[in-house]
């Protein structure tokens, strides 16, 4: 009896563990969390097509795109965002006559955040489903399996959202990029210190120190901001890493505080991002200029947890609701009822491109196969805006999948022109404040924290 | 006492037979890469099953030794272009002699102590090798890439994976099988039924622990090594707990503590999930996950003892004994 009880009892923490997806607590889980998920109203739209479901006009033989992402487990809510995202764009998309009458419908497959089954479902996608390209997937971790996939059965892959620098240096022929790396993404926050330390002659900042966890993410952004640091003439006073999830950080802060660098440059996961505001704010340590790795501090619930004390933290994201893309905004929150975040605008322009490089393929006379596709998004160059769609939404004009190499690291078939967009809560309010000519305010220095 | 050759042992032979066979039909990578997965899932559970079914000391850290045979494997393939084959041996040996030397002073914990335990130690080398720059960090390792080469167990379709992976479950099992019936397999059950009463007899259950561990924590490394040559990447995540129950619960739903119940709970459970992942996710995420969850539990609710439980004192197996026997033209006992 007590075996019986005892095997019900490992039997139900195991099913729970199963039901989870998996421990919430991945190191290369999240690949970038930078969820922007701006709290403003939604402005009242008097477009008529709006909230309502776009019909399809395009009757033709679809063309087959996989989309491969966390659907389950801990990262399925980000996933989900990025299935709004392109699920917006196909319909806008088909209710426009698709690709020459031919809609284009996504396929889905799901990760459930781990490699192994992710290799499995590319592999239905390729082989089962007959997609001629894919998309996805969230993770580093993950995409680096599957893009070999996609490359042995050479299948043009583009990755929305993946940062690893790592990623885009095997040399793989049918894999591209549009995500900033997380190289770009330390390289915009230096570079935003760097302008307004030369706007502004009060603002000193001459020393930074890093607080992140110790993940792969939290590593890699060390190290980066230490390149950076140097590459810019400050001073790298070091880092404080912890193990992700922590319980306190009190010890962190107090190291921080003695360290006292000018800028703070932080990357936390949310529940980390709260604790290390509070906890500042408890042993009163108010740096000068705090600056984060979008991550935890774009998620809603970052700003609803701290309040007031986060005000002044400044943090680089992939995108943020603007003049660009007011109308695509509105009409998504109205549709999903959840903010366009810098996933789901990144998922939602990927489609875009393979529209764009579909309707090339059309226009020329070309078969529309894999083969073509990769041949045409090797070459394609998007600017301003898509054809026979809207602007490009994301803080950069142009999109094209160039090679380059920085600092000893391959970059190949990656959009190198990508950049980010630096925001500050005001007020409890994000406002976007870099680079300055799209900037909606000013800068506040020193941060407040209250 | 030398058996005969009957109609049990050329059913089986003509079944693997079959199945290996399965490649010349069944074209299909999708349908090949789940058959890889069942059969990897099994050989883990297999090994497991010999510290968690056969000894009863549940370990929930083998996934972080199977990670350290990939780890290990992969080291050696990157840095002294060791083929994978020769490290099968070495991993054996030396995740086998790492998991026993550490775990032996926990020996003394019973029931789920031994279990926390083995969590703890699953983390502690998870985060180890995601601080160490040698390993890659916690961007893990991209195993070189190349022409086909069995040397390298390196191979583009996935024929030559599947019958990898099927000699790795057969041998395995095989191995489960005659561990199972040896003396050390009965010295084993006596400590997993009552360590004192082991202890009396002559039994020393902590030496046995130590054996058992060695052999399950060294298999379940080889079955690393075939992990990171198939799926060809490997990072810290491959240790997560998580992991880890996917080779327990083949073990649970196939029966603890008979040799073949790992092999059936991941023949059924892995296509099953996969099935249920490409049906049903699309649709409604989460769904796939929770008829799963409720499979598991109707099984373990009304049979805790597994599939082979059942088997074992059900009708069917009466039946299908004496048609058996029937074939083989013996008599009715």
């Amino acid at each position: 009896m007590k075996r019986k009880v005892m095997a019900m009892v490992l039997a139900l923490t195991m099913t729970t563990g199963v039901l989870a997806g998996c421990g919430g607590y991945g190191s290369s889980k999240g690949s970038d969390t930078t969820d922007t998920s701006t709290t403003t109203e939604t402005q009242g739209s008097d477009n008529s097509t709006t909230a309502k479901t776009q019909e399809s006009t395009a009757t033709g033989d679809p063309i087959l795109i996989g989309a491969l992402y966390p659907l389950t487990g801990d990262l399925a809510d980000s996933g989900k965002n990025m299935q709004y995202g392109i699920d917006f764009a196909v319909e806008e998309i088909n209710a426009n006559g698709g690709i020459d009458g031919r809609p284009i419908k996504i396929i889905y497959g799901d990760t459930q955040g781990d490699g192994a089954p992710g290799m499995t479902e590319m592999e239905r996608l390729i082989t089962q489903e007959k997609v001629v390209a894919v998309m996805g997937a969230y993770q580093s971790g993950v995409t680096e399996v599957v893009s070999q996939v996609a490359e042995n059965y050479q299948i043009p892959m583009i990755t929305a959202n993946a940062t690893a620098d790592s990623l885009t240096s095997h040399g793989y022929e049918y894999f591209f990029r549009l995500a900033p790396t997380n190289m770009m993404f330390i390289r915009d926050m230096f570079q935003c210190l760097v302008d307004y330390a030369g706007k502004h002659s009060n603002a000193t900042i001459k020393t930074v120190a890093v607080c992140a966890d110790n993940t792969e993410l939290g590593q890699q952004t060390a190290t980066w901001a230490k390149f950076w640091a140097e590459k810019n003439g400050m001073e790298y006073l070091g880092d404080v890493l912890y193990s992700k999830g922590a319980a306190d950080l009190t010890s962190e802060v107090l190291q921080l505080k003695q360290l006292n660098p000018d800028a703070l440059i932080v990357d936390n996961y949310v529940s980390d991002a709260i604790l290390l505001t509070k906890t500042m704010n408890e042993q009163g340590y108010k740096p000068q200029i705090m600056i984060a790795k979008g991550n935890g501090y774009s998620e809603t619930s970052y700003l609803e947890s701290t309040g007031a004390q986060a005000n002044g933290i400044l943090f680089a994201t992939e995108y943020l609701q603007g003049e660009k893309s007011q109308d695509i905004y509105d009409r998504f929150m109205q549709k999903y009822n959840v903010a366009l975040n810098g996933h789901s605008a990144e998922a939602y322009t990927v489609v875009w491109i393979f529209k764009q490089a579909l309707q090339n393929l059309a226009n020329a006379g070309k078969e529309i196969n894999s083969e073509n596709l990769k041949t045409e998004l090797q070459t394609i160059k998007i600017e301003n805006s898509f054809e026979g769609g809207s602007e490009i939404i994301l803080p950069y004009n142009t999109i094209q999948f160039t090679d380059g190499e920085f600092n000893g690291i391959q970059y190949k078939q990656t959009n190198m022109l990508g950049n980010l967009v630096v925001a500050q809560f005001q007020d409890e309010e994000i406002k976007s404040v870099w680079p300055f000519d799209e900037a909606e305010v000013e800068i506040q220095y020193p941060a407040s924290f209250q | 006492m030398k058996k005969r050759i009957g109609s049990r042992q050329i059913l089986l032979l003509i079944m693997l037979f079959l199945v290996a066979l399965i490649p010349m039909f069944i074209k299909t990578p999708y349908i090949l890469s789940i058959l890889v997965m069942t059969f990897y899932t099994a050989s883990a559970s297999l090994a497991w099953s010999i510290l968690g079914g056969m000894t009863g000391q549940i370990s929930l850290g083998h996934a972080a030794f199977m990670g350290l045979g990939a780890y290990i494997s992969t080291l050696l393939l990157m840095n002294a272009n060791f083929t994978p084959w020769v490290s099968i041996i070495v991993v054996f040996f030396v995740v086998g002699g790492i998991s026993a030397l550490l775990l032996s002073p926990c020996f003394h914990l019973r029931g789920p102590y031994f279990s926390l335990v083995t969590i703890a130690f699953g983390e502690a080398f998870r985060n180890l090798l995601t601080n160490w720059n040698y390993a890659g960090k916690g961007q893990g390792l991209l195993l070189p890439f190349g022409d086909n080469s069995l040397i390298l167990m390196r191979f583009k379709s996935k024929a030559p994976y599947f019958y990898l992976a099927l000699v790795m479950v057969i041998l395995m099992y095989l191995l489960v099988k005659y561990i199972d019936q040896s003396k050390l397999g009965y010295a084993l059950k006596t400590v997993r039924e009552d360590e004192d009463t082991a202890n009396a007899i002559g039994i020393n259950p902590w030496k046995y622990k130590v054996i058992a561990t060695f052999i399950s924590c060294g298999l379940v490394a080889v079955c690393g090594v075939f992990y990171a040559s198939y799926i060809r990447f490997i990072s810290p995540d491959i240790m997560m707990q998580d992991q880890s129950v996917k080779f327990v619960l083949p073990a649970v739903i196939g029966g603890i503590g008979s040799a073949i119940g790992p092999l059936i709970g991941a023949i059924i459970l892995t296509p099953l999930s996969e099935y249920l992942n490409a049906t049903l996710s699309s649709i409604a995420p989460g769904a796939n996950l929770l008829v799963y969850a409720v499979i598991l539990i109707v099984v373990i609710l009304f049979q805790p003892r597994g599939i082979m439980g059942w088997y074992e004192n059900s009708k069917f197996k009466i039946k299908l004994n004496n048609w058996l026997d029937k074939l083989d033209g013996r008599k009715k006992e």
